[in-house]
């Protein structure tokens, strides 16, 4: 056994030494004061990255103000046990920290002596401990006490959930607990212990208990800061939290977090450390008081996301330049394979003379084999930084690799990661199997060659799109002498082998104006320019939908494994269609929210996302086959009934309601198609053509579509009209309601909110009909969340033919290159 | 490295000021009532930033999606 020890301690003495030689290891920073990320090493200025502060907060004046004034009013120190006496800071930070966590808390002068303090207090001998190969040092130093203690302690195959079952099974009837103890974030590779899988497994073993060090995780995510382990998640009753506030808490010292006031009571009592050690000092815990309150504030969000973002773009930057980054969790530290010592030790030493200290990830932190650069990015990293060292780091890494004799595929041999082109090549052979055995693609131009049940079964309710919309629609927008008029329609259903659909859409390819989304001032200058040359700046588009029709176009059944591959095979045959098409851009509409899962896969497949105007819609389903005004607006929050009162229910006497279906009249007719343009051509904030009379001529010819029509009663009209005032034309679609357009006579929309009088009557006549949703569409979210709609963010997906733009900027005269503001 | 205008999309509005704060170059701007509309070149795209000067904050920046309007933006 001592040899052994000796053994070790002569391995890591060799392999440190010969790192402190290199001029990698053991170093000192020459700067007379610091206030950001560079350092002088060596009598160089170099990029750190190897702060685990990940927040930045050790510049922060609040910390380092609190710090000082702790300093003045207390000493350097306060030299005695916390058994006997603590310094007041301790009671204003343990309060603090409780309510950051969420739990009852010990502080302690470091993570290391928290896990001394606390382990041996916490596990009895009756106990086993299983720990997972990688958990901190720290964690490992501690269960030599236990050890000392005759406790059985068990090594676990790292994050090995199944091995772990395997072993409660066999142990269970011998222990009164088992503790598992590893780390949140291991501070090592950047990943992550499984958390949700333990929560799992400690529901389903009574015996199971969680020991985690989260050290790396603090400040980095969860509310207030409160780490990996607790980001959105309970504390767990059979659960202990070790945290460090010398990482992004940026004071120095740890905190153990308990489920209940009871253990933490024990330990701050019984633990070892806390009766015989001497505690933090007053610079420390003033420090630390401010970084709490920063960690509750506001604040806090903000600046975990700008690091998330720093995190992000390191992450892409890595990917994109192929290096063998060994976690793919978006943690602060980053681990790049290298395996052998020698070729960490060049890389190391080739970055430093680029201008970065990164760290050297060796024995005995890793295995000896596993050697690899670590580094971490923080929240005062540029992103000019980040992008010039990863930039450096893909430059230097083939050369170090020939240097070493080495090759990328040892590399990943080394960590037993596939080969990234082994990757593609099986991702690739995957989908063209799955593609060849189980997926086929139908296409056809028009909405008669669908079966209705089966394109209903997919689309009915989601907008004015099922089959009864589409046959509408492309009775209208075919044999118009102007091209805006004209629609192309494809219709896309992939279906797997036993004929089930997996994904599905249907294309129109339109003229669009290029101002469509521009904001409205400029469509205005565009629009005086199109008096001369009505298709100026106007660009074919395939796109998803089609201009008249708002929702989800998008059909995947994501519970079947190929619909990733059937996406992949609508977006080939929106590309050949494009080119068939002469259209310049795909656009894939409208999508809620952002579905990280799909936003990837659509980034994968070269869209980028692009920013649509909200879109408005209300649940009614508690409201169906109700008539009143009355059951709405007692369904609005107190300042919306109030609204509703004032604008709506004071005007609603003055108003004749019809509803029409079937055919108008030419006069009837032409009279709402003038009301339809009167509020398209005011509002410029989503610019499109106007639509065709023949549009409402074919609505007027199907069952499905209706017109809201609101007269002001004679009594009322001073302006004698006589007409109607507005028209709202809505669909049914199943037991959804879609208002899909609105048209206007202004002359009393002021005095009688005609407007707010047109959405008040669709949102009737949807609870008649006993809908249980309404689309009320773009625009004047306002006025429809007043009336009880959540406005959804929306964004569509585009794809264009981009060298165009490169032309362009080589012919014009680059004016600058300032950023302002 | 350029990241293509999806990756760039994947950022904050906070996070794509700052990218090209770093690496896009201004090509053109002009007013727009109350906003003040600029246009970036970064990697190999355009990307379109309005700010309004009432509330003074940013409204958005999003990649020009139309060839033409770019051009647009730079003869007007």
């Amino acid at each position: 056994m001592t040899n052994k020890t000796n053994q070790f301690f002569d391995t890591v003495d060799q392999i440190v030494t010969d790192g402190v030689n290199k001029g990698i290891l053991h170093l000192y920073t020459e700067d007379m004061t610091l206030s950001g990320n560079n350092i002088m090493l060596k009598g160089r200025q170099v990029v750190n990255f190897g702060s685990c502060s990940y927040l930045g907060l050790e510049f922060d004046e609040r910390l380092k103000l609190a710090a000082k004034s702790a300093v003045d009013d207390y000493g350097t120190q306060f030299s005695e046990s916390r058994a006997y006496v603590s310094i007041r800071h301790y009671d204003e930070l343990e309060r603090l920290l409780m309510r950051l966590f969420d739990a009852h808390c010990v502080v302690t002068p470091t993570t290391t002596l928290g896990h001394i303090a606390c382990l041996p207090v916490l596990v009895g001998n009756a106990d086993a401990v299983i720990i997972d190969q990688q958990a901190h040092n720290s964690i490992q130093t501690a269960v030599q006490l236990l050890k000392a203690r005759g406790v059985y302690t068990e090594l676990l195959r790292h994050n090995r959930m199944d091995l772990l079952e395997e072993k409660i099974q066999q142990l269970r009837s011998k222990y009164r607990k088992i503790w598992y103890m590893a780390d949140g974030v291991y501070s090592m590779f950047g990943d992550t212990s499984p958390v949700d899988d333990m929560y799992a497994l400690m529901d389903k073993y009574a015996e199971l208990h969680y020991y985690v060090d989260d050290a790396h995780g603090v400040s980095v995510y969860g509310l207030h800061g409160r780490g990996y382990v607790l980001n959105n998640r309970p504390f767990h009753p059979k659960m202990v939290v070790a945290a460090s506030m010398a990482k992004g808490f940026a004071s120095g010292g740890g905190v153990l977090l308990f489920p209940n006031a009871e253990l933490a009571r024990k330990v701050r009592t019984c633990g070892g450390p806390l009766i015989t050690s001497g505690p933090m000092q007053p610079a420390a815990l003033g420090a630390a008081i401010a970084s709490a309150k920063i960690h509750l504030s506001a604040e806090m969000e903000e600046m975990q996301l700008e690091l998330q973002e720093n995190i992000r773009y390191a992450r892409l930057l890595l990917q994109k330049h192929g290096l063998p980054l060994i976690s793919k969790e978006e943690a602060a530290v980053f681990f790049i394979g290298v395996s052998l010592p020698k070729m960490g030790y060049n890389m190391i030493k080739r970055m430093l003379n680029a201008g970065y200290y990164l760290n050297l990830g060796i024995f005995p932190a890793v295995p000896m084999k596993n050697t690899g650069i670590r580094f971490t990015i923080t929240r005062l990293h540029t992103f000019g930084q980040i992008e010039q060292m990863i930039a450096t780091m893909a430059a230097e890494f083939p050369k170090a690799l020939a240097e070493e004799g080495l090759t990328m595929a040892q590399i990943y041999k080394a960590f037993k990661m596939p080969l990234p082109e082994e990757v593609l090549l099986d991702k690739a052979v995957e989908s063209v199997l799955a593609q060849s055995l189980d997926l086929v693609v139908t296409h056809v131009k028009s909405i008669h060659a669908v079966d209705k049940s089966l394109w209903n079964s997919m689309f009915e309710g989601r907008g004015s799109f099922d089959w009864e919309g589409l046959r509408v629609l492309e009775a209208a927008f075919q044999g118009h002498a102007l091209k805006e008029n004209n629609w192309q329609f494809d219709y896309l259903i992939v279906k797997d082998r036993t004929g089930k659909p997996v994904a599905a859409t249907f294309a129109t390819t339109a003229l669009y104006k290029d101002d469509m989304l521009a904001p409205a001032e400029i469509s205005a200058e565009i629009e005086m320019k199109r008096h001369a040359d009505p298709y100026y700046l106007t660009s074919k588009v395939i796109a998803t939908g089609s201009l008249l029709t708002e929702g989800k176009h998008f059909y995947t059944d994501q519970s079947s494994p190929l619909w990733k591959d059937a996406m992949q095979l609508i977006f080939e045959k929106l590309g050949l269609l494009q080119e068939e098409n002469e259209a310049s851009a795909i656009m894939l509409r409208d999508f809620h929210g952002v579905d990280q899962v799909m936003d990837s896969f659509l980034v994968d497949n070269g869209y980028f996302r692009m920013v649509m105007p909200e879109t408005c819609m209300a649940d009614i389903a508690h409201l169906a086959g109700k008539t009143d005004g009355e059951s709405l607006r007692v369904s609005l929050s107190p300042k919306n009934r109030q609204s509703f009162s004032q604008f709506i229910a004071r005007h609603e006497n003055k108003f004749d309601v019809s509803i029409r279906q079937g055919a108008a009249t030419d006069e009837e007719m032409a009279h709402w198609y003038q009301l339809y343009l009167n509020v398209k051509n005011r509002n410029l904030g989503l610019n499109t053509f106007a639509l065709p009379e023949s549009f409402f001529e074919e609505m007027g010819k199907s069952s499905a579509w209706e017109v809201i029509e609101l007269r002001v009663k004679k009594a009322f009209d001073y302006e004698s009209i006589e007409e109607p005032v507005a028209v709202a034309f809505c669909y049914k679609s199943g037991t959804t309601y879609n208002w899909m357009l609105v048209g206007l006579d202004y002359t009393y929309n002021k005095t009688y909110n005609v407007y707010r009088q047109t959405l008040y009557q669709v949102m009737r006549r949807a609870m008649q009909i006993q809908c249980n949703k309404v689309h009320l569409g773009f625009s004047a979210g306002i006025e429809k969340r007043k009336m009880g709609a959540i406005a959804h963010d929306t964004y569509a997906y585009m794809q264009t033919k981009d060298t165009f733009n490169l032309e362009v900027i080589a012919a014009m005269n680059v004016r600058g290159s300032a950023y302002q503001h | 490295m350029k990241l293509t205008k999806g990756e760039y999309c994947q950022f904050s509005l906070k996070s794509r000021l700052a990218l090209l704060k770093e690496f896009g170059v201004l090509v053109t701007e002009r007013y727009v009532n109350d906003q003040l509309l600029r246009i970036f070149k970064i990697y190999d795209f355009y990307v379109e930033v309005l700010y309004d000067l009432l509330n003074k904050s940013f409204l958005k920046a999003e990649p020009v999606y139309s060839t033409n309007l770019v051009e647009y933006y730079l003869t007007e």
